[in-house]
């Protein structure tokens, strides 16, 4: 019996049970709708592994040497550690948004959205000012777009990636907005755990692009 | 359940958050130190690297069991 029955006696109780039971079937379908949802999603992530594995092909194909090993250019090692850091402690933070919320912690989930959000922006200025070299002031970049088969996989594989990113902190702030207005609760809660696994998808991305990028292959030196 | 257990279960997942991202950050140092030391800068451990940070995000952080199971929100 719910605590309105309780709250007001057995001549209350059958609309009270009646009012428990749609909520049980509204549930019930929320649960439903939620699981196909979850399937939807996951096969948006495969069709978009494509394109990213396009990129990854791409950039092992592209950058051979003349014996045909496989090289990278030189890029700012300490950078693409501290940027792939600040994603991995983003991904922390939406998975405490997503538990939080779960667990109806509402100040928790906010505040760990916002930590987020700025996580990720840290991540998008970092590749933008450093690895682009898009504020030649503060740090003149390695590499450009033009700079033949090198510049043109690293603008296409971090511009891609970027663009996720941004995505991904505008759909935060999405459900920081509303979650500030009292949507979500721990039993409806999809559009905060849609969010949360498109951005871990983000740094799954990531977490094989970072490697590609900084780590594989001897370094060589890339004509301006 | 009763309210001990499913504040006990509460703070398991919370700590799992944290257990994952120490294990994805000491990945990824590794993963750094290992492509300046030869002979570990191969394509391969960096791969196999690679994907255990990719299997831990996915089971962990994307729940990816969720799709088939039917009791979680």
């Amino acid at each position: 019996m719910t605590a309105t029955a309780i709250e007001h006696g057995p001549e209350h109780g059958h609309a009270a049970d009646d009012h428990h039971h749609a909520g049980e079937s509204g549930l019930a379908t929320y649960l439903e709708n939620t699981r196909r949802n979850r399937l939807g999603m996951w096969l948006f992530f495969a069709s978009e592994a494509f394109l990213f594995l396009a990129l990854l092909v791409t950039r092992f194909y592209l950058w051979r040497g003349p014996h045909g090993e496989v090289v990278r250019p030189e890029l700012d090692q300490f950078a693409g550690l501290v940027v792939t850091a600040v994603l991995l402690l983003s991904s922390y933070f939406m998975n405490r948004a997503e538990v939080s919320i779960a667990n109806d912690k509402r100040t928790d989930f906010l505040t760990s959205l916002l930590i987020t959000a700025f996580l990720g922006t840290a991540f998008l200025v970092g590749v933008v000012v450093w690895e682009w070299g898009m504020f030649p002031g503060i740090v003149k970049g390695h590499l450009k777009p033009t700079d033949g088969v090198f510049g043109a996989v690293v603008f296409g594989m971090t511009g891609m990636h970027a663009l996720h990113v941004l995505s991904g902190v505008i759909l935060i702030l999405n459900v920081w907005w509303l979650g500030r207005k009292g949507h979500f609760s721990g039993e409806r809660h999809w559009g905060v755990e849609a969010c949360a696994i498109y951005w871990h998808y983000v740094d799954l991305v990531w977490i094989f692009f970072y490697p590609a990028i900084y780590l594989i292959g001897t370094t060589i030196d890339v004509p301006h | 359940m009763s309210e001990q257990s499913r504040t006990k279960r509460k703070s398991a997942i919370y700590r799992e958050g944290i257990i994952v991202a120490v294990i994805l950050a000491i990945l990824t140092l590794v993963e750094y130190y290992a492509a300046i030391t030869p002979p570990f800068d191969s394509f391969a451990i960096l791969m196999i690297l690679a994907l255990l940070k990719g299997i831990l995000v996915v089971n962990y952080f994307m729940h990816i069991r969720s799709i088939w199971s039917e009791d979680e929100h």
